[in-house]
């Protein structure tokens, strides 16, 4: 018997690449990244430059901003006015997040004013950071290609575009989501101070940004434990991994508690009433399902898009077919743990709240999805045109999102206060008056028309006297409370005064008598 | 020593038959456990009367609902019941012929074959080159390795013939046989003979192992679906005792052999319908899973639709012998779920069909309901249906391999159709070396369903852009982008085999 000596001891493992597809390098070893099947990666500078440009062609898109404020980003506004004392009383008995964004936006309105475009300075920059971010977390996880291919759909996300625009916490919130994973990853590969420290506070920006951050940090706790585990089996050393968990674990426990004090109030005094009005929704669906899934990828749409984008439902069979034998990336797992685990949560938790199932509550996910493509171009497709070819196509379905979900009033989530109060502004004069629902619609006028008279619309219908004209500006009148009461009192009003205008903006109603 | 500068067949193994974490039949029965309340959720929802749409195409959807359903079921069931044995050595030495059966195959495959088998430790071993192609090429290579050489005067029964020959020229109390590319492990006998020291034991097999899959394409595919059944389906079929001879790779006992005279040499699938004479006769049958030889699998489009024609047509007409067998019921639904498999090209044409009647005529299988109410009692159903099959492969089973399938679903169907006129067959040996040209011919019939889909997706988006339509023409995409992959491998150029950089495996030359 004579013994064939090998050629290239290592040959195997790269033809069992070959006929399972991509494998990536093992997370937890040492940093080994792609390139699958001898393909080098992306050079260094090549990858800055192109990341600069994207990041920069994602500022200037979400800078593009062509609509107002509406009535959550007004409430951030008053709050933003108060005193820091009255902020944290304000936050505490009247409203359901944690105080981080309320604070950066306090301290903008204080250093540059409350102008439409410095009121969303916060986001747009969370927003635009967030894409280097995601450049990291892709590069981190598999290589410099990935990671620029999910930071350009990510740059030309319509949903992450969306809420870099608003005064709202939700671009903190995938900011710190992805710096959150990406220290992460960085801790495990290396356990030093400085890498613990970025995960920790990156962890506590997520956590005081939104409640529902703790969904990833649930999972983050979860693959801690993957990775402990993972160590034990293969004898790897454990020890600073264990502490720094330990360490981490505390650091977030101290933080849960004043946080769970501080939530405990604002849950207790705003009771069943949320902190903005909301739609009358009906039971949760697949059609739900379906339709925040096809907005968290293309963004916001009239129905009659996002039917049709639901339609498409038959290419997720094509998916999940194509995901046949591709398993075994622990990488692609934790991504896609990562990315799947809080839509999943927040679908159980809307079975018996159905509010709770909304795209920006899983804003976290967008991004994370979004690298899930990135790597299913890179990894699967072989050849480099082809590979172009449909980022290219990807990309251009997503700024063709982007542009309908800007641009068309139809957008379910486009409420134009700013032009409806401008043509009230128009026709008002020193004795006008303006009554609103819902309530918090005083925000809005508070911001565009602070001169005007105005009272809510549950206060019943104006007596002559009181004024003329009247102006009615309703909104969400999904809302059957909303609906009924508007309705009410425009009959009402229709029956003692004149009816002389009668237009509607995106959402939002206007009626004017005399 | 093989006249190839390299042998991919030297290479070490790429393929772990075993998972070394979760079992497989753990794997499959908590899967199992989660889909049966599924299954049960689904049918009960569709088999609603309410549900009829066009009433002829909501019974072709129930047709192929409930046969997918019962080869699902078989599969889980199968999968359940994984048996992993380990490699049993002989306690004495005894006696073996080693068949190589030849027809006409290229020399330099054959004789690494040879080489190898001639090489087997454990045994006192005796090879015979059976050469049903009058080649003189090959007698000189049996000569050169010092190994035996029959050949025919007459050729009849192809392969199951020519080892039937074989049996009355030599003595060996138990027989192996190696198809002519497949290149015996040394320790293939110290792995399988000591299962021979049970008298009722007629053959132990072991896997099929394609050591070329990365060279192309359709050998990559081909051996993803190899690996499905060679894996969990093969491991299950053990722990039910139902484990059919695959026809290489095999150790015989000459006894149980001439019990039943021999291979039957009036079919394509001469093992399937031998096992089911020796399974009737009181014969029992192991399987050992660890891969003891490395052969060739099908190297271009041609070869693997002749293979898959020849399984098919075997197969097919071996399903009324299964039905009518005198076996205990757990046996012969065995044999029919492995046979019926050759049914499931009906499917995926019942399946193709339906954009294309929506489009063109309105008619629909199922009516009255909404993509979110089908969506809510399939979509569970479908998830763990195909995690359940991802699972039990261990990542072996891919996209391609279940494209290839499904691309040549005309093979199913008119192999059914050859069968039931009772139009004879003939026995095809698969080529060792792929083609070197494009083989669009060969994926013809999937190709023209492409044809037929886009053309009607376009008729149906010109016609109306409505949701349902949209809904429509992703199906159609779907069943297109499922075909393309499928008939890829025979429409791309072919590949220079990469002979760099390969670690060999030990084998005795």
């Amino acid at each position: 018997v004579q013994t064939l000596k090998p050629l290239d001891a290592n040959s195997w493992r790269t033809l069992w690449r070959r006929l399972r597809g991509a494998r990536e390098a093992d997370l937890f070893g040492p940093r080994g990244r792609l390139p699958t099947r001898g393909e080098p990666d992306t050079k260094a500078n090549v990858a800055l430059l192109a990341l600069a440009g994207i990041t920069a062609a994602g500022l200037a898109l979400r800078l593009a901003i062509p609509r107002g404020i509406w009535l959550d980003e007004a409430i951030s506004i008053h709050q933003a006015h108060l005193s820091i004392h009255d902020l944290f009383e304000n936050l505490q008995y009247g409203d359901r997040h944690p105080p981080l964004h309320h604070l950066a936006l306090w301290l903008t309105v204080k250093a540059i004013g409350d102008g439409e475009l410095a009121v969303r300075i916060p986001s747009i920059i969370a927003g635009t950071l967030a894409i280097p971010a995601l450049y990291l977390l892709g590069r981190e996880l598999y290589d410099r290609r990935t990671g620029l291919v999910a930071a350009a759909f990510g740059a030309a996300s319509p949903m992450l575009i969306w809420y870099s625009q608003e005064a709202r916490m939700y671009a903190f919130v995938e900011l710190f989501g992805l710096l959150a994973l990406w220290t992460q990853l960085r801790a495990i590969r290396n356990p030093s101070m400085g890498n613990w420290a970025a995960y920790i506070l990156a962890t506590a920006a997520l956590l005081w940004s939104h409640y529902f951050g703790l969904l990833l940090i649930g999972v983050q706790q979860l693959i801690w434990v993957g990775v402990l585990i993972h160590r034990r089996r293969t004898g790897e050393p454990m020890r600073a991994i264990t502490l720094g968990f330990l360490y981490s674990l505390a650091v977030l426990a101290m933080q849960l508690v004043p946080l769970l004090v501080f939530a405990h109030k604002q849950f207790d005094s705003t009771g069943a009433a949320l902190g903005s009005p909301s739609g009358t929704y009906d039971a949760l669906s697949f059609y739900a399902v379906i339709s925040n899934m096809a907005w968290a990828l293309w963004g916001y749409h009239p129905d009659t898009t996002t039917q049709l984008l639901a339609a498409g439902w038959p290419l997720f069979l094509l998916l999940s077919l194509l995901l046949l034998g591709r398993g075994g990336s622990r990488q692609t797992i934790i991504l896609a743990v990562a990315a799947i685990t809080p839509i999943v949560i927040l679908i159980v938790v809307a079975l018996y709240d159905r509010e709770l199932f909304e795209v920006r509550y899983f804003l976290v996910a967008v991004p994370l999805l979004f690298l899930l493509i990135a790597r299913l171009v890179t990894g699967w497709i072989r050849n480099p045109g082809a590979r172009w070819a449909v980022t290219g196509a990807i990309l251009f379905t997503l700024l063709l999102g982007l542009l309908d979900q800007q641009t068309n009033d139809g957008n379910p989530r486009l409420y134009d206060f700013r032009g409806a109060v401008k043509e009230i502004r128009a026709d008002a004069g020193p004795k006008s008056l303006v009554l609103f629902e819902p309530p918090d619609m005083r925000y809005v006028l508070d911001y565009y028309a602070p001169e005007l008279r105005r009272r809510p619309l549950r206060e019943g219908v104006p007596r002559r006297r009181e004024g003329s004209p009247v102006f009615v500006i309703a909104s969400f009148q999904d809302n059957k409370k909303f609906f009924d009461r508007t309705n009410r009192v425009v009959g009402k009003l229709d029956f003692r005064r004149r009816l002389i205008d009668k237009f509607e903006k995106p959402q939002t109603k206007v009626w004017e008598f005399r | 020593m093989s006249s190839r500068p390299w042998d991919v067949r030297l290479r070490k193994l790429m393929w772990e038959p075993v998972p070394k974490t979760v079992s497989v039949r753990t794997r499959v029965r908590i899967m199992a456990l989660i889909g049966l309340p599924l299954a049960v959720w689904y049918f009960g929802w569709l088999l609603n009367p309410d549900r009829i749409g066009t009433p002829y195409l909501y019974g072709l959807l129930i047709a192929a609902e409930v046969f997918n359903m019962t080869q699902a079921l078989g599969f889980w069931w199968t999968c359940a019941n994984e048996r992993v044995r380990p490699p049993k050595p002989p306690s004495e030495r005894l006696a073996v012929d080693v068949f190589v059966p030849v027809y006409k195959e290229p020399v330099d495959i054959v004789d690494l074959t040879v080489a190898a088998a001639a090489g087997l430790r454990g045994a006192e071993v005796r090879v015979w080159v059976l050469d049903d192609g009058n080649d003189d090429a090959m007698r000189d290579l049996a000569a050169r390795y010092g190994v035996g050489y029959i050949r025919r005067d007459e050729h009849t029964g192809a392969k199951a013939g020519n080892i039937n020959h074989a049996l009355t020229l030599t003595n060996a109390p138990f027989i192996a046989v190696f198809d002519s590319d497949h290149v015996a492990d040394p320790s293939f006998l110290e792995a399988t003979l000591g299962y021979m020291e049970d008298p009722y034991v007629a053959f132990v097999q072991t896997p099929q192992y394609y050591a070329n899959a990365d060279q192309n394409r359709i050998a990559a595919a081909s051996w993803s679906q190899q690996a499905l059944f060679f894996g969990a389906i093969a491991r299950g079929k053990d722990g039910l005792d139902a484990v059919f001879c695959c026809g290489t790779n095999v150790l015989f006992r000459r006894e149980a052999f001439e019990s039943v005279g021999g291979f039957p040499t009036n079919s394509l699938t001469e093992d399937y319908e031998l096992s089911i004479w020796l399974h009737e006769a009181g014969w029992k049958s192991i399987y050992v899973p660890d891969v003891l030889s490395r052969g060739l699998g099908p190297e271009d489009m041609g070869a693997y639709v002749s293979q898959q024609q020849r399984w098919a047509r075997g197969c097919l007409s071996g399903l009324p012998r299964a039905l009518r067998s005198r076996l205990p019921l757990k046996l012969k639904a065995q044999y029919v779920l492995s046979a019926s498999y050759f049914l499931s090209g009906w499917t995926v044409l019942i399946y193709m069909s339906f954009p294309v009647i929506r489009l063109l005529t309105g008619g629909q299988p199922i009516a009255g309901i909404t993509a979110p109410e089908f969506l809510l009692h399939f979509a569970p159903y479908f998830a763990v249906a195909l995690t359940t099959a991802a699972l039990a492969g261990a990542g072996s089973y891919t996209f391609a391999a279940f494209a290839l399938a499904a691309a040549n679903f005309w093979i199913h169907c008119l192999s059914t159709i050859y069968t039931v006129l009772r139009k004879e067959g003939s026995f095809v040996v698969t080529p060792k070396k792929g083609a070197a040209a494009r083989q669009p011919s060969a994926v013809m019939p999937a190709l023209v369903v492409v044809g037929i889909l886009v053309s009607v997706s376009i008729y149906g988006l010109v016609k109306n852009q409505d949701a349902a339509t949209i809904n429509n023409v992703c199906f159609a995409a779907v069943h297109v982008s499922i075909l393309m992959t499928g008939c890829w491998p025979a429409l791309a150029k072919p590949r220079v085999p990469d002979s760099e950089g390969t670690e060999l495996a030990e084998v005795a030359v």
